[in-house]
């Protein structure tokens, strides 16, 4: 039963060979037609503006703009637009952003071809997909013990970043120009604050639960 | 003088060139025959350092361990966070285990405290009796604080490089992963796509690509169970059936070997249960790729009722209770059991084949 191509696609990811890859693979599908490929965040969104594609596939972590910041953009300025997040990690961090930046679905680089296609088919329909390690990765930010007394002021928040980067607190007091007897307050209430007694379990929540920008 | 002694302490981070410092200056404020440096570790202090003595000794007093309540002085030292001096030492208590110290006739020594906390002891002796006064005790005080602030530093610096080197380790296990992943699914989309454009093909090749997506999932899947151990602290977050999958995947790209895998799960299984079901389904299948000879493998997860089950049975040779290979992941596997009071059975089948079954239960306590 031969069909006419309805669901338009754009392929967005920095690697040619999958974009390629993905590309052929689109030619067995003969409900979807791919009309551009992008290869940056920023291409992306000139692209959705030019061709106004059905469905985008979209890589996360691409040099210039990263995907999360390409979906606000094309979900803010062409709604109608579907994005469908792809990506090789299932970070709970990574999850929730692309979610809430407003993709419909968010599936893993190891999906099967057919997981693919019919999830690109629902999201034109509006249906969500997740993979099953994405929906783990949101039940478990779900369930995640809230922090105590989160969130933490300015000056907390900054003696948190500079022990993230392995400073001690001599070198935090020389960053900040404050004086080591007032970072070491800070930190006791850093730890006091996050639930924690030690630097290394304040450092690895920080970088679990992305408290501090990386 | 003392000032001194402080500059030449902060200026090394290097913890053992940090105690060497220590000891090497000390004389310059206190004369002696010999110096220890002790530090506390549990309920004990230990010789981190010893210097002075002769080569013997300090041979015997390298590493020598004080249980905190054994010695008197040490106790003492511990609670009033005051130096000690012993004008005429006598009884030298547990350090008589130690030939050679029944020469030292008189010490002084002082606790190294960390904010309130003491964490060491500097002790001084003398083959002299009545050769340390109270000045001493006092210099020696004051030194110990300056060693306070750089065993802080170096400390300080140590956690400091150990957690940058963690996190150049998650860097690399990102990079890596992202890189090698992207490549291995364009390599699975192609050999997925390929049998779909081509109508008419030739069975051999058929198999040959059949076997190419095999090989690709295989290696997708081993990507992501290495990512996992690079980064264990995931190990909480992961979905128990869709790691098991995984784990299936990858012994699949390395096994000819048929594989059937029913999940049923219905109530949530807690962080532990999974990660300790994951642990044994990795050794269990690990042992059937690598002795089994197995041809057909079932692997069963359940919950029912307050339990979590997994079962995996293989076709194989059964294993041999003698063979150190199996015994050591048999430990392993029950170790993990253990550690959540699950139930843990392995049993080679009459038929041949071993079946791995383990039972969780949730224990009711009122």
């Amino acid at each position: 039963m031969p069909q006419t191509p309805n669901i338009r696609l754009l392929i967005v990811d920095d690697h040619d060979m999958l974009r390629s890859g993905l590309a052929l693979f689109i030619q067995t599908c003969p409900d979807l037609s791919l009309v551009g490929e992008a290869s940056t965040g920023q291409q992306a969104i000139e692209e959705c503006q030019r061709l106004q594609p059905d469905v985008v596939l979209m890589d996360l972590i691409m040099p210039e703009m990263d995907g999360v910041t390409a979906i606000q953009h094309i979900r803010k300025h062409f709604p109608a637009i579907q994005v469908i997040a792809l990506s090789s990690f299932v970070d709970e961090g990574l999850v929730s952003s692309a979610l809430s930046a407003g993709a419909i679905s968010y599936l893993l680089k190891n999906t099967s071809i057919d997981g693919l296609a019919n999830a690109i088919r629902d999201a034109s329909n509006g249906k969500a997909t997740l993979a099953p390690e994405a929906a783990q990765a949101l039940v478990n930010a779900a369930h995640r013990p809230p922090i105590p007394n989160y969130p933490l002021s300015n000056r907390e928040q900054e003696v948190l970043t500079l022990m993230v980067q392995g400073l001690s607190n001599n070198e935090i007091a020389e960053n900040l120009i404050i004086g080591v007897s007032t970072v070491k307050k800070h930190v006791s209430s850093v730890f006091a604050k996050l639930g924690v007694t030690s630097r290394a379990e304040a450092v690895a929540l920080a970088v679990r639960y992305h408290l501090v920008a990386e | 003088m003392l000032r001194d002694t402080a500059l030449i302490l902060t200026s090394t981070l290097d913890f053992s060139e940090v105690t060497d410092q220590i000891l090497m200056n000390i004389g310059r404020l206190v004369p002696h025959d010999a110096a220890t440096f002790l530090l506390i570790e549990n309920n004990s202090a230990y010789v981190a350092r010893a210097r002075g003595y002769d080569p013997s000794l300090e041979i015997n007093l390298r590493g020598f361990h004080v249980a905190i309540a054994e010695s008197d002085r040490i106790s003492q030292m511990l609670r009033t966070k005051k130096p000690v001096l012993i004008t005429h030492w006598e009884e030298h208590g547990v350090w008589d285990r130690i030939s050679g110290m029944e020469r030292m006739h008189s010490l002084v020594a002082a606790p190294i405290l960390d904010e309130e906390e003491v964490i060491g002891f500097l002790k001084l002796h003398s083959l002299t009796a009545n050769f340390f006064t109270e000045e001493h005790a006092k210099l020696l005080q004051v030194f110990a604080a300056q060693v306070a602030i750089a065993i802080r530093n170096s400390r300080a610096h140590e956690q400091a490089q150990s957690l940058a080197v963690l996190h150049e380790r998650h860097r690399l296990a990102r990079e890596l992963h992202d890189a090698v992943t992207q490549t291995l699914f364009s390599a699975n989309v192609i050999a997925e796509t390929v049998p779909r454009l081509w109508q008419d093909i030739p069975k051999p090749i058929q198999t040959q690509l059949q076997q190419l997506q095999v090989l690709t999932r295989g290696a997708l899947a081993e990507m992501r169970t290495l990512l996992l151990e690079l980064r264990p602290e995931y190990l909480g977050h992961i979905d128990l059936e869709a790691q098991i999958r995984q784990l299936l995947d990858a012994v699949k790209a390395r096994k000819v070997i048929t594989v059937k895998f029913t999940a049923q799960i219905d109530v949530p299984i807690p962080v532990p249960v999974r990660v300790a079901f994951y642990r044994i389904a990795q050794e269990a299948l690990n042992n059937i790729v690598k002795h089994a000879h197995a041809s057909q493998l079932q692997v069963v997860l359940t919950t029912h009722d307050d339990c979590a089950q997994l079962i995996i049975e293989d076709n194989g040779i059964g294993f041999d209770d003698n063979d150190k290979h199996a015994g050591f992941g048999l430990h392993t596997m029950s170790e993990r059991a253990e550690e959540i009071g699950a139930v843990l059975n392995v049993v080679t089948l009459p038929q041949g084949g071993t079946k791995v079954n383990v039972i969780w239960e949730i224990t009711k306590e009122d």
